[in-house]
């Protein structure tokens, strides 16, 4: 007897246990039939990776991302009987998911654009601004050195920077460890599309990071 | 083994080098350009891996439960779908009343079949037919009227 497919390359689950496509599909199966404890146990097993895509998408410090989180999942309900099980029930999900961070960002775009940009003059002004201390500046790469966590925050903040279209494919592909091929299922555009802008992205971020991880020179 | 081959099998979720198979680790050994492009994409995972991971939540499902018996539980016609259509059915409709009261106001002008007899455009259009259809008449006739009109 075949042995069931596992995801055995999905870690995307952070660490839960094993499950098989055929308790996933009994799942959405009976889901289907209005047994909400088997959305609960779908909801349960995608629930990390959808709140670590929205924040990424949305960014962690947006306000009602927990709506946001929470609306992918009923939205999914909803439309549980248009799955058809063409793609994987984690790929249909996290579509649904990316193209409820796009309305989000329609929708809030006009009204945080004033409040950001005045956050970004006060954040210009502050790093114009001359250092108290009497030492020597450090150069932009022993600054990254000294402290631990301040390349990943400039990996995101150069990530955010992204136009919107190239940030959603960098943080599939990259950050959520998605392949071209199911990045091109979820945002329903050609294989060479997502490439080429994978690689618009990847030049961006490299004009932005290289002073601070050389290895990134082509 | 080329590759394109190669890269796409690195792109999918990939094992790690000592799992990989013959064909793939060969392919690697023997290509340079790969080796590089390899080492390329290993520091931009270092580089990606630098990302802090979004703290986690608590579970979502009480909301989404919620949510769900919520909207379960509304008639009919209070549905999300009726909700939608009349974000572009009023708009709709008033368009409508607003085309047909235009229409209204321009009909009786525009239709020449029916014009007001009591503007002074219909006088002015009338005088003249007044006048023509006096000219036509018989003069004796109209002695006649006018002395039998004076007599006493």
């Amino acid at each position: 007897m075949e042995p069931p497919c596992v995801y055995d390359h999905e870690d995307h689950t952070d660490g839960e246990a094993m499950v098989t496509v055929d308790d996933e599909q009994t799942w959405i199966d009976q889901a289907k039939a209005g047994d909400p404890s088997a959305y609960r146990l779908l909801v349960e097993r995608h629930q990390n990776a959808i709140v670590r895509l929205v924040s990424r998408l949305l960014g962690a410090d947006h306000w009602g991302l927990d709506d946001v989180i929470q609306d992918v999942f009923v939205r999914a309900y909803f439309a549980l009987d248009q799955f058809r099980g063409q793609a994987a029930f984690r790929t249909w999900l996290t579509r649904i998911a990316v193209n409820r961070c796009r309305d989000e960002q329609r929708r809030t775009q006009r009204r945080w654009t004033l409040a950001r940009t005045l956050a970004q003059h006060a954040a210009i002004e502050q790093a114009m601004a001359p250092e108290p201390s009497s030492a020597p500046p450090a150069s932009c790469g022993d600054r990254i050195a000294e402290a631990p966590d301040a390349l990943g925050q400039l990996v995101q903040n150069a990530v955010a920077s992204l136009p919107e279209k190239l940030r959603v494919v960098v943080t599939l592909k990259d950050l959520e460890g998605y392949s071209y091929e199911e990045v091109s299922r979820i945002l329903q555009c050609k294989l060479g599309t997502v490439k080429s802008r994978h690689a618009r992205a990847r030049e961006q971020l490299r004009r932005r990071l290289e002073p601070v991880v050389p290895r990134l020179q082509r | 083994m080329n590759c394109d081959a190669f890269r796409l099998y690195i792109d999918l979720p990939a094992l790690p080098p000592e799992a990989w198979p013959d064909e793939i680790r060969a392919h690697h050994e023997g290509c340079a350009n790969c080796q590089v492009w390899l080492a390329h994409e290993q520091t931009w995972q270092y580089v990606f891996a630098s990302v802090p991971a979004p703290r986690a939540r608590p579970s979502v499902w009480p909301g989404v439960m919620a949510v769900i018996a919520a909207r379960r539980a509304q008639p009919a016609s209070l549905s999300w779908e009726l909700v939608a259509l009349s974000r572009y059915l009023v708009p709709a409709l008033v368009a409508l009343v607003l085309a047909l009261a235009g229409v209204g106001m321009w009909a009786p002008v525009t239709n020449p079949a029916a014009p007001d007899t009591d503007s002074v455009a219909s006088v002015l259009v009338a005088e003249p037919i007044t006048e023509l259809a006096f000219l036509h008449q018989d003069a004796d006739a109209i002695l006649n009227q006018w002395v039998g009109g004076a007599q006493p």
